[in-house]
């Protein structure tokens, strides 16, 4: 009986457990505000970045270093209050939409100052990069600039190709029978950056020759922005063809989100290939200078 | 700083509980912000492809 107190006693004296606790409640506070907030495209991104996040801590635990000084930990502190304060204190929807983009990169900051200071912060860096790209990106390139005409360009020329006859008007794409606007939420630029983010995510858990950086982000990029092309393109016809359950389907419905697997689907397949490659090169390789 | 390793648990402890506080008022808060006036303002990659129709 003493020795099961005792030992129930040491576990609350252990840091580890305590910030395995912060790190999973402020986890749940920021799915339940992505969840509530009607986003489940973001939704389901964060929880596969956080699992990744989880992955990643997890190989490396024996190795991290949990001393923190009291000027970091009063920082991380200080930085978690804000985000708890701003977690119940929401005043317009696009307010929570910048909380639940921003909160998952600055709650891990806050976690890695308390758990290792200043001077251990490093150790989380690719932690911190995955966080970082789950909702930062997409929200800076979208207040830089607007990618629908660069859309509605691509999708027009899809159309042309395939023997449509299709005129373009800036962000307007007209069909004979009908026409679409692409608006710039609709640009590709959030299927871009998640695509980007699970490029970064695939190089930490399954590392890759550094010369491979380059090629796994370009086509990234490339992939979200040709498969949201080709889905515009679709709409588009859908539009003009007066297919109005069809067109809802795909662009508010399930249909919508499917858009959204293929992309990973394709990529996954891409990275896939590339780290088979690679194997082979590296089974390769001894034999020649044998 | 020894007397810092033996605060250091108990404001992990309290930073914790507040967590777990603001998790249960998040989870039993329903009212989320104003909802969005129109498709556009919702920020949902889904819901901001709108159908129009354009007189040359």
């Amino acid at each position: 009986m003493k020795a099961t107190s005792l030992i129930k006693v040491k576990s609350l004296q252990n840091s580890k457990l305590w910030l395995l606790g912060i790190g999973a409640a402020t986890s749940a506070i920021i799915l339940t505000l992505t969840w509530k907030s009607g986003d489940v495209a973001q939704a389901g991104m964060s929880i596969l970045f956080l699992l990744a996040v989880a992955s990643l801590l997890g190989e490396k635990q024996q190795k991290l270093n949990l001393e923190s000084g009291l000027f970091p930990s009063l920082v991380g502190g200080l930085l978690l209050a804000t985000l708890l304060w701003q977690s119940t204190t929401f005043k317009s929807n696009d307010s929570l939409e910048i909380f639940v983009r921003v909160s998952p990169f600055l709650g891990g900051l806050a976690i890695s100052l308390l758990a290792s200071g200043f001077q251990g912060f490093k150790q989380y860096w690719q932690e911190l990069t995955i966080l970082f790209f789950l909702g930062i990106p997409k929200l800076v390139l979208s207040s830089l600039f607007d990618l629908s005409p660069l859309t509605a360009k691509f999708s027009a020329f899809l159309l042309w190709y395939f023997g449509f006859d299709v005129s373009l008007q800036g962000v307007f794409i007209n069909l004979p029978t009908g026409s679409v606007k692409v608006y710039a939420a609709c640009s590709g630029i959030e299927s871009i950056c998640y695509l980007l983010g699970i490029a970064v995510i695939c190089l930490f858990v399954f590392p890759m020759e550094r010369k491979q950086i380059p090629i796994v982000s370009i086509v990234a990029i490339a992939l979200a922005f040709i498969i949201n092309g080709i889905r515009i393109s679709l709409l588009a016809v859908m539009s003009a063809n007066r297919n109005l359950q069809a067109f809802n389907y795909w662009h508010e419905g399930d249909g919508s989100l499917l858009f959204g697997i293929i992309q990973v689907i394709v990529f996954v397949c891409f990275y896939l290939f590339l780290l088979w490659q690679q194997e082979r090169k590296n089974q390769n390789s001894p034999q020649v200078k044998k | 700083m020894l007397w810092w390793q033996k605060f250091r648990i108990s404001f992990l402890a309290i930073i914790f509980s507040s967590i777990f506080l603001t998790l249960v008022k998040v989870s039993l808060t329903t009212n989320l912000g104003e909802k969005p006036k129109s498709q556009e303002d919702s920020g949902r990659v889904v819901m901001l492809f709108e159908q129009e129709s354009i007189t040359n």
